[in-house]
Protein backbone atom coordinates (compact mmCIF):
# COMPACT_ATOMS: atom_id res chain seq x y z
CA UNK A 1 0.00 0.00 0.00
CA UNK A 2 2.85 2.41 0.75
CA UNK A 3 4.07 1.96 -2.79
CA UNK A 4 0.61 2.84 -4.01
CA UNK A 5 0.58 6.03 -1.91
CA UNK A 6 4.04 7.02 -3.07
CA UNK A 7 3.27 6.46 -6.69
CA UNK A 8 -0.11 8.15 -6.54
CA UNK A 9 1.64 11.49 -6.86
CA UNK A 10 3.20 10.55 -10.15
CA UNK A 11 0.73 12.02 -12.58
CA UNK A 12 1.65 9.86 -15.56
CA UNK A 13 0.97 6.70 -13.61
CA UNK A 14 -2.41 7.57 -12.19
CA UNK A 15 -4.23 5.23 -14.52
CA UNK A 16 -2.24 2.22 -13.49
CA UNK A 17 -2.24 3.05 -9.82
CA UNK A 18 -5.98 3.33 -10.06
CA UNK A 19 -6.15 -0.13 -11.56
CA UNK A 20 -4.04 -1.59 -8.76
CA UNK A 21 -6.11 0.17 -6.10
CA UNK A 22 -9.26 -1.29 -7.60
CA UNK A 23 -7.84 -4.79 -7.49
CA UNK A 24 -6.66 -4.51 -3.88
CA UNK A 25 -9.85 -2.78 -2.84
CA UNK A 26 -11.96 -5.54 -4.32
CA UNK A 27 -10.21 -8.11 -2.14
CA UNK A 28 -10.42 -5.96 0.98
CA UNK A 29 -14.15 -5.51 0.46
CA UNK A 30 -14.64 -9.23 0.85
CA UNK A 31 -15.56 -10.08 -2.67
CA UNK A 32 -14.41 -13.53 -3.76
CA UNK A 33 -12.13 -11.98 -6.31
CA UNK A 34 -8.82 -13.74 -6.81
CA UNK A 35 -6.11 -11.53 -8.23
CA UNK A 36 -5.25 -13.09 -11.55
CA UNK A 37 -1.47 -13.34 -11.66
CA UNK A 38 -1.58 -13.22 -15.43
CA UNK A 39 -3.17 -9.78 -15.37
CA UNK A 40 -2.13 -7.96 -12.21
CA UNK A 41 1.46 -8.60 -11.27
CA UNK A 42 2.90 -6.99 -8.18
CA UNK A 43 5.36 -4.16 -8.50
CA UNK A 44 8.93 -5.33 -8.13
CA UNK A 45 10.27 -5.14 -4.59
CA UNK A 46 13.55 -3.30 -4.06
CA UNK A 47 16.87 -5.13 -4.14
CA UNK A 48 18.32 -7.14 -2.59
CA UNK A 49 15.75 -9.93 -2.71
CA UNK A 50 15.74 -12.18 0.38
CA UNK A 51 18.30 -14.96 0.23
CA UNK A 52 19.03 -18.19 2.06
CA UNK A 53 21.88 -20.68 1.71
CA UNK A 54 21.55 -22.67 -1.51
CA UNK A 55 22.31 -26.31 -2.25
CA UNK A 56 25.26 -25.87 -4.60
CA UNK A 57 25.10 -29.40 -6.02
CA UNK A 58 21.42 -28.99 -6.82
CA UNK A 59 22.14 -25.74 -8.63
CA UNK A 60 24.97 -27.41 -10.55
CA UNK A 61 22.75 -30.28 -11.70
CA UNK A 62 19.94 -27.98 -12.76
CA UNK A 63 22.41 -25.71 -14.49
CA UNK A 64 23.46 -28.70 -16.60
CA UNK A 65 19.96 -30.04 -17.29
CA UNK A 66 18.21 -26.80 -18.26
CA UNK A 67 20.88 -25.99 -20.85
CA UNK A 68 19.26 -28.36 -23.27
CA UNK A 69 15.99 -26.39 -23.03
CA UNK A 70 17.12 -22.80 -23.52
CA UNK A 71 20.91 -22.43 -23.62
CA UNK A 72 23.53 -21.17 -21.22
CA UNK A 73 22.06 -17.92 -19.89
CA UNK A 74 18.62 -19.40 -19.42
CA UNK A 75 19.92 -22.47 -17.64
CA UNK A 76 21.96 -20.67 -15.00
CA UNK A 77 19.24 -18.14 -14.27
CA UNK A 78 16.56 -20.82 -14.05
CA UNK A 79 18.73 -23.15 -11.96
CA UNK A 80 19.39 -20.41 -9.43
CA UNK A 81 15.87 -18.97 -9.43
CA UNK A 82 14.07 -22.32 -9.17
CA UNK A 83 16.27 -23.20 -6.22
CA UNK A 84 15.67 -19.77 -4.71
CA UNK A 85 11.90 -20.16 -5.10
CA UNK A 86 12.08 -23.48 -3.30
CA UNK A 87 14.45 -22.24 -0.63
CA UNK A 88 13.21 -18.70 -0.09
CA UNK A 89 9.92 -18.33 -1.99
CA UNK A 90 8.64 -15.02 -3.33
CA UNK A 91 9.62 -12.72 -4.93
CA UNK A 92 11.96 -15.06 -6.77
CA UNK A 93 9.06 -16.42 -8.83
CA UNK A 94 8.30 -13.03 -10.38
CA UNK A 95 11.23 -13.09 -12.80
CA UNK A 96 10.44 -15.15 -15.93
CA UNK A 97 13.34 -17.47 -16.77
CA UNK A 98 12.45 -17.23 -20.45
CA UNK A 99 13.70 -13.63 -20.52
CA UNK A 100 17.24 -14.99 -20.30
CA UNK A 101 17.06 -17.01 -23.50
CA UNK A 102 18.59 -14.26 -25.62
CA UNK A 103 21.95 -14.76 -23.94
CA UNK A 104 22.84 -18.07 -25.55
CA UNK A 105 26.11 -18.20 -27.44
CA UNK A 106 27.23 -14.87 -26.02
CA UNK A 107 23.98 -13.02 -26.88
CA UNK A 108 22.14 -14.54 -29.83
CA UNK A 109 25.30 -16.40 -30.83
CA UNK A 110 27.37 -13.24 -31.29
CA UNK A 111 30.09 -14.61 -29.02
CA UNK A 112 30.17 -11.72 -26.54
CA UNK A 113 29.68 -12.16 -22.77
CA UNK A 114 29.27 -15.85 -21.93
CA UNK A 115 25.59 -16.40 -21.22
CA UNK A 116 26.39 -18.42 -18.13
CA UNK A 117 28.08 -15.35 -16.70
CA UNK A 118 25.38 -12.97 -17.92
CA UNK A 119 22.61 -14.94 -16.22
CA UNK A 120 24.53 -15.45 -12.99
CA UNK A 121 25.43 -11.77 -12.76
CA UNK A 122 21.76 -10.85 -12.97
CA UNK A 123 20.88 -13.20 -10.11
CA UNK A 124 23.82 -11.97 -8.05
CA UNK A 125 22.56 -8.43 -8.57
CA UNK A 126 19.06 -9.43 -7.47
CA UNK A 127 20.33 -11.27 -4.40
CA UNK A 128 23.00 -8.89 -3.17
CA UNK A 129 22.13 -5.45 -4.53
CA UNK A 130 25.10 -3.13 -4.32
CA UNK A 131 27.38 -5.94 -3.11
CA UNK A 132 27.23 -7.32 -6.64
CA UNK A 133 29.95 -4.77 -7.36
CA UNK A 134 32.44 -7.03 -5.56
CA UNK A 135 30.89 -10.47 -6.10
CA UNK A 136 30.27 -10.05 -9.82
CA UNK A 137 33.87 -9.26 -10.77
CA UNK A 138 34.97 -12.20 -8.64
CA UNK A 139 32.81 -14.52 -10.74
CA UNK A 140 34.07 -12.98 -13.97
CA UNK A 141 37.67 -13.37 -12.85
CA UNK A 142 37.17 -16.95 -11.69
CA UNK A 143 35.58 -17.88 -15.03
CA UNK A 144 38.62 -16.77 -17.00
CA UNK A 145 40.99 -18.90 -14.96
CA UNK A 146 38.93 -22.08 -14.48
CA UNK A 147 39.52 -25.22 -16.59
CA UNK A 148 36.07 -25.93 -18.06
CA UNK A 149 34.25 -28.22 -17.89
CA UNK A 150 34.69 -29.71 -14.42
CA UNK A 151 34.35 -33.44 -13.81
CA UNK A 152 31.51 -32.88 -11.32
CA UNK A 153 28.91 -33.87 -13.94
CA UNK A 154 30.40 -37.25 -14.85
CA UNK A 155 27.66 -39.18 -13.09
CA UNK A 156 24.86 -37.92 -15.33
CA UNK A 157 26.29 -36.09 -18.36
CA UNK A 158 25.83 -37.18 -21.96
CA UNK A 159 29.53 -36.99 -22.91
CA UNK A 160 31.89 -37.92 -20.07
CA UNK A 161 35.63 -37.36 -19.73
CA UNK A 162 35.96 -34.25 -21.87
CA UNK A 163 39.09 -32.23 -22.40
CA UNK A 164 39.32 -28.99 -20.40
CA UNK A 165 40.48 -25.53 -21.44
CA UNK A 166 41.03 -22.18 -19.74
CA UNK A 167 39.55 -19.29 -21.67
CA UNK A 168 41.48 -16.39 -20.15
CA UNK A 169 38.37 -14.42 -21.09
CA UNK A 170 34.70 -13.95 -20.16
CA UNK A 171 33.81 -13.94 -23.85
CA UNK A 172 31.91 -16.85 -25.34
CA UNK A 173 33.97 -16.49 -28.52
CA UNK A 174 37.25 -17.26 -26.78
CA UNK A 175 35.82 -19.76 -24.33
CA UNK A 176 34.01 -21.89 -26.90
CA UNK A 177 36.43 -21.55 -29.77
CA UNK A 178 39.48 -22.46 -27.69
CA UNK A 179 37.73 -25.54 -26.37
CA UNK A 180 36.47 -26.54 -29.80
CA UNK A 181 39.95 -26.30 -31.31
CA UNK A 182 41.49 -28.24 -28.41
CA UNK A 183 38.82 -30.94 -28.46
CA UNK A 184 38.54 -31.18 -32.23
CA UNK A 185 34.76 -30.99 -31.95
CA UNK A 186 32.56 -28.75 -34.06
CA UNK A 187 30.71 -25.85 -32.44
CA UNK A 188 27.36 -27.39 -33.38
CA UNK A 189 28.28 -30.85 -32.10
CA UNK A 190 26.61 -32.66 -29.25
CA UNK A 191 30.02 -32.77 -27.56
CA UNK A 192 30.32 -28.96 -27.52
CA UNK A 193 26.76 -28.60 -26.23
CA UNK A 194 27.56 -30.99 -23.41
CA UNK A 195 30.67 -28.98 -22.60
CA UNK A 196 28.66 -25.76 -22.42
CA UNK A 197 25.95 -27.42 -20.32
CA UNK A 198 28.65 -28.46 -17.84
CA UNK A 199 30.21 -25.00 -17.96
CA UNK A 200 26.82 -23.47 -17.18
CA UNK A 201 26.37 -25.88 -14.27
CA UNK A 202 29.84 -25.06 -12.99
CA UNK A 203 29.29 -21.30 -13.28
CA UNK A 204 25.87 -21.38 -11.61
CA UNK A 205 27.37 -23.49 -8.80
CA UNK A 206 30.21 -20.99 -8.38
CA UNK A 207 27.70 -18.14 -8.24
CA UNK A 208 25.78 -20.04 -5.55
CA UNK A 209 29.01 -20.60 -3.61
CA UNK A 210 29.82 -16.89 -3.72
CA UNK A 211 26.29 -15.98 -2.70
CA UNK A 212 26.40 -18.43 0.18
CA UNK A 213 29.70 -16.96 1.35
CA UNK A 214 28.23 -13.48 1.10
CA UNK A 215 25.23 -14.58 3.13
CA UNK A 216 27.48 -16.08 5.80
CA UNK A 217 29.72 -13.03 5.85
CA UNK A 218 32.75 -15.02 4.72
CA UNK A 219 33.04 -13.71 1.15
CA UNK A 220 36.48 -12.39 0.34
CA UNK A 221 37.38 -11.31 -3.17
CA UNK A 222 40.41 -13.25 -4.32
CA UNK A 223 40.66 -12.67 -8.07
CA UNK A 224 43.50 -10.60 -9.41
CA UNK A 225 44.56 -10.17 -13.03
CA UNK A 226 47.66 -12.12 -13.96
CA UNK A 227 50.99 -10.36 -13.84
CA UNK A 228 51.13 -9.68 -17.58
CA UNK A 229 47.75 -7.97 -17.71
CA UNK A 230 48.33 -6.24 -14.39
CA UNK A 231 51.21 -4.41 -16.04
CA UNK A 232 48.81 -2.85 -18.55
CA UNK A 233 46.33 -1.46 -16.08
CA UNK A 234 48.34 1.23 -14.27
CA UNK A 235 48.82 3.01 -17.56
CA UNK A 236 45.55 2.30 -19.34
CA UNK A 237 42.66 1.35 -17.04
CA UNK A 238 40.92 3.46 -14.45
CA UNK A 239 40.58 7.12 -13.57
CA UNK A 240 43.94 7.20 -11.78
CA UNK A 241 45.85 5.48 -14.57
CA UNK A 242 48.25 7.51 -16.66
CA UNK A 243 46.23 7.36 -19.89
CA UNK A 244 42.78 6.09 -18.85
CA UNK A 245 42.14 5.00 -22.43
CA UNK A 246 40.98 1.38 -22.12
CA UNK A 247 37.58 0.11 -21.02
CA UNK A 248 38.10 -3.47 -19.83
CA UNK A 249 39.25 -5.76 -17.05
CA UNK A 250 39.93 -8.70 -19.34
CA UNK A 251 43.25 -10.35 -20.06
CA UNK A 252 44.79 -7.85 -22.50
CA UNK A 253 47.26 -10.28 -24.02
CA UNK A 254 44.55 -12.60 -25.29
CA UNK A 255 44.26 -10.22 -28.24
CA UNK A 256 46.92 -7.54 -27.91
CA UNK A 257 49.99 -9.65 -28.52
CA UNK A 258 51.17 -7.77 -31.55
CA UNK A 259 49.19 -4.59 -32.06
CA UNK A 260 50.23 -2.34 -29.22
CA UNK A 261 53.06 0.07 -29.78
CA UNK A 262 55.27 -1.30 -27.05
CA UNK A 263 54.93 -4.88 -28.23
CA UNK A 264 54.21 -6.54 -24.90
CA UNK A 265 54.56 -10.27 -24.91
CA UNK A 266 53.33 -12.69 -22.32
CA UNK A 267 56.06 -13.37 -19.76
CA UNK A 268 58.43 -10.69 -21.02
CA UNK B 1 4.51 -20.47 4.53
CA UNK B 2 7.85 -21.36 3.01
CA UNK B 3 8.51 -23.83 5.85
CA UNK B 4 5.24 -25.62 5.20
CA UNK B 5 5.97 -25.79 1.54
CA UNK B 6 9.31 -27.44 2.14
CA UNK B 7 7.36 -30.61 2.87
CA UNK B 8 6.12 -30.75 -0.66
CA UNK B 9 8.24 -32.17 -3.38
CA UNK B 10 9.85 -29.57 -5.60
CA UNK B 11 7.56 -29.99 -8.56
CA UNK B 12 4.45 -29.70 -6.46
CA UNK B 13 5.80 -26.57 -4.81
CA UNK B 14 6.29 -24.80 -8.09
CA UNK B 15 3.06 -26.14 -9.56
CA UNK B 16 0.88 -25.23 -6.63
CA UNK B 17 2.36 -21.90 -5.64
CA UNK B 18 -0.06 -19.81 -7.68
CA UNK B 19 -3.06 -21.88 -6.58
CA UNK B 20 -2.14 -21.57 -2.91
CA UNK B 21 -1.80 -17.82 -3.18
CA UNK B 22 -5.15 -17.45 -4.91
CA UNK B 23 -6.77 -19.86 -2.44
CA UNK B 24 -5.52 -17.88 0.52
CA UNK B 25 -7.31 -14.81 -0.75
CA UNK B 26 -10.59 -16.60 -1.30
CA UNK B 27 -10.68 -18.62 1.92
CA UNK B 28 -9.71 -15.90 4.38
CA UNK B 29 -12.39 -13.56 3.16
CA UNK B 30 -13.03 -10.00 4.35
CA UNK B 31 -10.08 -7.79 5.14
CA UNK B 32 -7.35 -10.17 4.08
CA UNK B 33 -4.75 -8.91 1.71
CA UNK B 34 -2.09 -10.75 -0.17
CA UNK B 35 1.08 -8.88 0.71
CA UNK B 36 3.21 -8.31 -2.37
CA UNK B 37 6.29 -8.56 -0.17
CA UNK B 38 5.65 -12.17 0.83
CA UNK B 39 3.50 -13.86 -1.81
CA UNK B 40 3.98 -12.69 -5.34
CA UNK B 41 2.19 -13.78 -8.45
CA UNK B 42 4.17 -16.12 -10.63
CA UNK B 43 5.69 -14.50 -13.68
CA UNK B 44 3.38 -14.51 -16.69
CA UNK B 45 4.54 -16.37 -19.76
CA UNK B 46 6.30 -14.51 -22.57
CA UNK B 47 5.71 -12.57 -24.72
CA UNK B 48 4.28 -9.75 -22.63
CA UNK B 49 1.73 -7.55 -24.40
CA UNK B 50 2.76 -4.01 -25.21
CA UNK B 51 1.40 -0.92 -26.93
CA UNK B 52 3.39 0.92 -29.57
CA UNK B 53 6.18 2.85 -27.89
CA UNK B 54 7.02 6.56 -28.05
CA UNK B 55 10.68 6.54 -29.05
CA UNK B 56 11.29 10.19 -28.14
CA UNK B 57 10.25 9.50 -24.54
CA UNK B 58 12.50 6.47 -24.39
CA UNK B 59 15.45 8.38 -25.80
CA UNK B 60 15.21 11.12 -23.22
CA UNK B 61 14.70 8.72 -20.33
CA UNK B 62 17.60 6.51 -21.30
CA UNK B 63 19.91 9.49 -21.59
CA UNK B 64 18.84 10.71 -18.15
CA UNK B 65 18.90 7.25 -16.54
CA UNK B 66 22.49 6.69 -17.59
CA UNK B 67 23.72 9.23 -15.06
CA UNK B 68 22.08 7.25 -12.27
CA UNK B 69 23.51 3.80 -12.93
CA UNK B 70 25.08 3.29 -16.32
CA UNK B 71 24.20 2.02 -19.74
CA UNK B 72 22.39 -1.27 -19.13
CA UNK B 73 20.25 0.18 -16.37
CA UNK B 74 19.52 3.20 -18.56
CA UNK B 75 18.28 1.32 -21.59
CA UNK B 76 16.31 -1.30 -19.63
CA UNK B 77 14.67 1.20 -17.26
CA UNK B 78 13.72 3.58 -20.06
CA UNK B 79 11.98 0.77 -21.90
CA UNK B 80 10.41 -0.81 -18.79
CA UNK B 81 9.08 2.47 -17.40
CA UNK B 82 7.56 3.42 -20.73
CA UNK B 83 6.08 -0.04 -21.18
CA UNK B 84 4.51 0.13 -17.73
CA UNK B 85 2.98 3.51 -18.46
CA UNK B 86 1.55 2.48 -21.79
CA UNK B 87 0.78 -1.19 -21.17
CA UNK B 88 0.55 -1.64 -17.38
CA UNK B 89 1.38 -4.84 -15.53
CA UNK B 90 3.37 -7.03 -15.59
CA UNK B 91 5.90 -4.52 -16.88
CA UNK B 92 6.38 -3.22 -13.32
CA UNK B 93 7.43 -6.62 -12.00
CA UNK B 94 11.02 -6.49 -13.26
CA UNK B 95 13.27 -4.42 -10.96
CA UNK B 96 15.38 -2.09 -13.08
CA UNK B 97 18.11 -2.22 -10.44
CA UNK B 98 18.90 -5.78 -11.51
CA UNK B 99 20.46 -4.34 -14.66
CA UNK B 100 23.07 -2.26 -12.91
CA UNK B 101 25.61 -5.03 -13.34
CA UNK B 102 25.90 -4.43 -17.06
CA UNK B 103 27.66 -1.08 -16.99
CA UNK B 104 30.94 -0.88 -18.84
CA UNK B 105 30.33 -4.27 -20.45
CA UNK B 106 29.54 -6.06 -17.16
CA UNK B 107 31.18 -4.46 -14.13
CA UNK B 108 33.56 -2.59 -16.43
CA UNK B 109 35.02 -5.74 -17.94
CA UNK B 110 34.36 -4.42 -21.44
CA UNK B 111 32.29 -7.35 -22.72
CA UNK B 112 28.78 -6.97 -24.19
CA UNK B 113 27.76 -3.30 -24.32
CA UNK B 114 25.28 -2.79 -21.51
CA UNK B 115 22.97 -0.76 -23.72
CA UNK B 116 22.60 -3.86 -25.89
CA UNK B 117 22.31 -6.21 -22.92
CA UNK B 118 19.50 -4.23 -21.31
CA UNK B 119 17.65 -3.77 -24.58
CA UNK B 120 17.92 -7.46 -25.40
CA UNK B 121 16.30 -8.39 -22.09
CA UNK B 122 13.30 -6.20 -22.84
CA UNK B 123 13.02 -7.39 -26.44
CA UNK B 124 13.02 -10.95 -25.08
CA UNK B 125 10.20 -10.09 -22.68
CA UNK B 126 8.15 -8.32 -25.33
CA UNK B 127 8.58 -10.66 -28.26
CA UNK B 128 9.34 -14.07 -26.73
CA UNK B 129 11.01 -16.36 -29.23
CA UNK B 130 11.05 -13.59 -31.84
CA UNK B 131 14.04 -12.18 -29.97
CA UNK B 132 16.01 -14.61 -32.10
CA UNK B 133 15.25 -12.35 -35.08
CA UNK B 134 15.06 -8.92 -33.45
CA UNK B 135 18.06 -9.41 -31.18
CA UNK B 136 20.62 -10.10 -33.91
CA UNK B 137 19.19 -7.19 -35.89
CA UNK B 138 19.78 -4.86 -32.95
CA UNK B 139 23.29 -6.15 -32.39
CA UNK B 140 24.13 -5.91 -36.08
CA UNK B 141 22.77 -2.37 -36.25
CA UNK B 142 24.84 -1.41 -33.19
CA UNK B 143 28.06 -2.58 -34.82
CA UNK B 144 27.51 -0.45 -37.92
CA UNK B 145 25.88 2.65 -36.45
CA UNK B 146 27.79 5.89 -35.96
CA UNK B 147 27.50 6.68 -32.24
CA UNK B 148 26.41 8.93 -30.68
CA UNK B 149 23.58 10.53 -32.63
CA UNK B 150 23.04 14.27 -32.32
CA UNK B 151 19.35 13.85 -31.46
CA UNK B 152 19.98 14.68 -27.81
CA UNK B 153 21.95 17.84 -28.41
CA UNK B 154 19.23 20.14 -27.15
CA UNK B 155 19.37 18.61 -23.67
CA UNK B 156 22.71 16.80 -23.56
CA UNK B 157 25.64 17.97 -21.47
CA UNK B 158 27.89 18.05 -24.53
CA UNK B 159 26.88 18.82 -28.10
CA UNK B 160 28.24 18.20 -31.59
CA UNK B 161 30.13 15.16 -30.35
CA UNK B 162 32.37 13.21 -32.72
CA UNK B 163 31.01 9.87 -33.91
CA UNK B 164 32.65 6.49 -34.32
CA UNK B 165 31.53 3.10 -35.59
CA UNK B 166 32.35 0.22 -33.24
CA UNK B 167 32.33 -2.68 -35.72
CA UNK B 168 31.70 -4.72 -32.59
CA UNK B 169 29.08 -5.25 -29.87
CA UNK B 170 31.81 -5.16 -27.22
CA UNK B 171 32.04 -2.20 -24.86
CA UNK B 172 35.83 -2.48 -24.95
CA UNK B 173 35.98 -1.80 -28.68
CA UNK B 174 33.04 0.60 -28.86
CA UNK B 175 34.34 2.84 -26.10
CA UNK B 176 38.00 2.38 -27.00
CA UNK B 177 37.55 3.51 -30.59
CA UNK B 178 35.61 6.57 -29.56
CA UNK B 179 38.18 7.50 -26.93
CA UNK B 180 40.97 7.08 -29.45
CA UNK B 181 39.15 9.32 -31.90
CA UNK B 182 38.30 12.09 -29.46
CA UNK B 183 41.25 11.74 -27.05
CA UNK B 184 38.89 11.92 -24.11
CA UNK B 185 39.65 9.75 -21.10
CA UNK B 186 37.39 6.80 -20.36
CA UNK B 187 36.33 8.33 -17.06
CA UNK B 188 35.80 11.82 -18.47
CA UNK B 189 32.42 13.53 -18.46
CA UNK B 190 32.61 13.69 -22.24
CA UNK B 191 32.85 9.91 -22.50
CA UNK B 192 30.00 9.45 -20.03
CA UNK B 193 27.88 11.78 -22.13
CA UNK B 194 28.75 9.74 -25.21
CA UNK B 195 27.71 6.50 -23.51
CA UNK B 196 24.49 8.05 -22.20
CA UNK B 197 23.67 8.85 -25.82
CA UNK B 198 24.66 5.35 -26.95
CA UNK B 199 22.30 3.89 -24.35
CA UNK B 200 19.51 6.15 -25.58
CA UNK B 201 20.14 5.52 -29.27
CA UNK B 202 20.19 1.77 -28.63
CA UNK B 203 17.04 1.73 -26.49
CA UNK B 204 15.28 3.73 -29.19
CA UNK B 205 16.41 1.31 -31.87
CA UNK B 206 15.11 -1.56 -29.73
CA UNK B 207 11.76 0.23 -29.40
CA UNK B 208 11.63 0.81 -33.15
CA UNK B 209 12.25 -2.88 -33.80
CA UNK B 210 9.60 -3.85 -31.25
CA UNK B 211 7.11 -1.42 -32.78
CA UNK B 212 7.79 -2.84 -36.23
CA UNK B 213 7.41 -6.39 -34.92
CA UNK B 214 4.11 -5.47 -33.29
CA UNK B 215 2.91 -3.84 -36.51
CA UNK B 216 3.95 -6.90 -38.49
CA UNK B 217 6.44 -4.90 -40.53
CA UNK B 218 9.69 -6.08 -38.99
CA UNK B 219 12.21 -7.29 -41.49
CA UNK B 220 15.84 -7.83 -40.64
CA UNK B 221 18.21 -5.88 -42.84
CA UNK B 222 21.57 -6.47 -41.17
CA UNK B 223 24.05 -8.58 -43.07
CA UNK B 224 27.72 -9.04 -42.22
CA UNK B 225 30.09 -6.93 -44.29
CA UNK B 226 31.91 -8.59 -47.16
CA UNK B 227 35.26 -8.37 -45.36
CA UNK B 228 34.20 -11.00 -42.84
CA UNK B 229 31.19 -12.66 -44.46
CA UNK B 230 33.66 -14.93 -46.21
CA UNK B 231 35.10 -15.96 -42.82
CA UNK B 232 31.71 -16.96 -41.50
CA UNK B 233 30.91 -19.17 -44.46
CA UNK B 234 33.85 -21.46 -43.61
CA UNK B 235 34.01 -21.13 -39.84
CA UNK B 236 30.60 -20.30 -38.43
CA UNK B 237 27.45 -22.37 -38.27
CA UNK B 238 26.46 -25.98 -38.51
CA UNK B 239 26.51 -25.87 -42.30
CA UNK B 240 29.95 -24.26 -42.55
CA UNK B 241 32.96 -26.23 -43.65
CA UNK B 242 34.84 -26.08 -40.35
CA UNK B 243 32.22 -24.95 -37.80
CA UNK B 244 34.98 -24.03 -35.40
CA UNK B 245 34.22 -20.44 -34.40
CA UNK B 246 31.59 -19.04 -32.01
CA UNK B 247 30.65 -15.47 -32.79
CA UNK B 248 29.09 -13.22 -35.42
CA UNK B 249 31.10 -10.06 -34.86
CA UNK B 250 33.49 -8.59 -37.42
CA UNK B 251 36.43 -11.02 -37.42
CA UNK B 252 38.88 -8.50 -38.87
CA UNK B 253 38.60 -6.29 -35.79
CA UNK B 254 40.98 -8.68 -34.06
CA UNK B 255 42.09 -11.23 -36.64
CA UNK B 256 43.95 -8.95 -39.00
CA UNK B 257 47.37 -9.58 -37.60
CA UNK B 258 48.55 -12.79 -39.13
CA UNK B 259 47.13 -15.06 -36.45
CA UNK B 260 44.97 -16.75 -39.04
CA UNK B 261 47.22 -18.62 -41.49
CA UNK B 262 45.33 -17.59 -44.62
CA UNK B 263 45.18 -13.89 -43.87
Amino acid sequence: MSEVKEQANLSRRKFFIGSAAFAVGAVAAGATVAINPKVVAAAAPPLPFPYQILDVDLVRRRGYDYYFTGGCMYTVAKALMDTLVETVGAPWDTIPADMFKFGKGGAENWGTLCGALNGCLAIIELATGNDAETIGPELLGWYGTFPFPSSAHEGYCKVPNQITTISDSPLCHQSVTQWSVAAGDRISSAEKKDRCAKLAGDTAAKAAELLNQWKLGTFVAGYKPDADTARCFPCHVGPTSRKDNVQAQMDCLECHTDRVNHQLRRGK
Amino acid sequence: MSLELKNYDRRNFLKNLGLLAAGAVVSTGVGSLVSPKTVQAAAPALPWAFATLDTAVIRRRAYDNYWISGCMYASAKALLDTLYETSGAPWNSIPADMFKYGKGGAFNWGTLCGALNGSLYVINLATGTSVDQLGPELIGWYTTNAFPSNLMDFYARFTAVKQSVADSPLCHISVGKWADLTHYEINSDEKKDRCAKVAADTAVKAAELMNAWKAGTFSGVYVPAAEFASCLSCHNGAASQLDNEQGLANCTECHDDGKAPHM
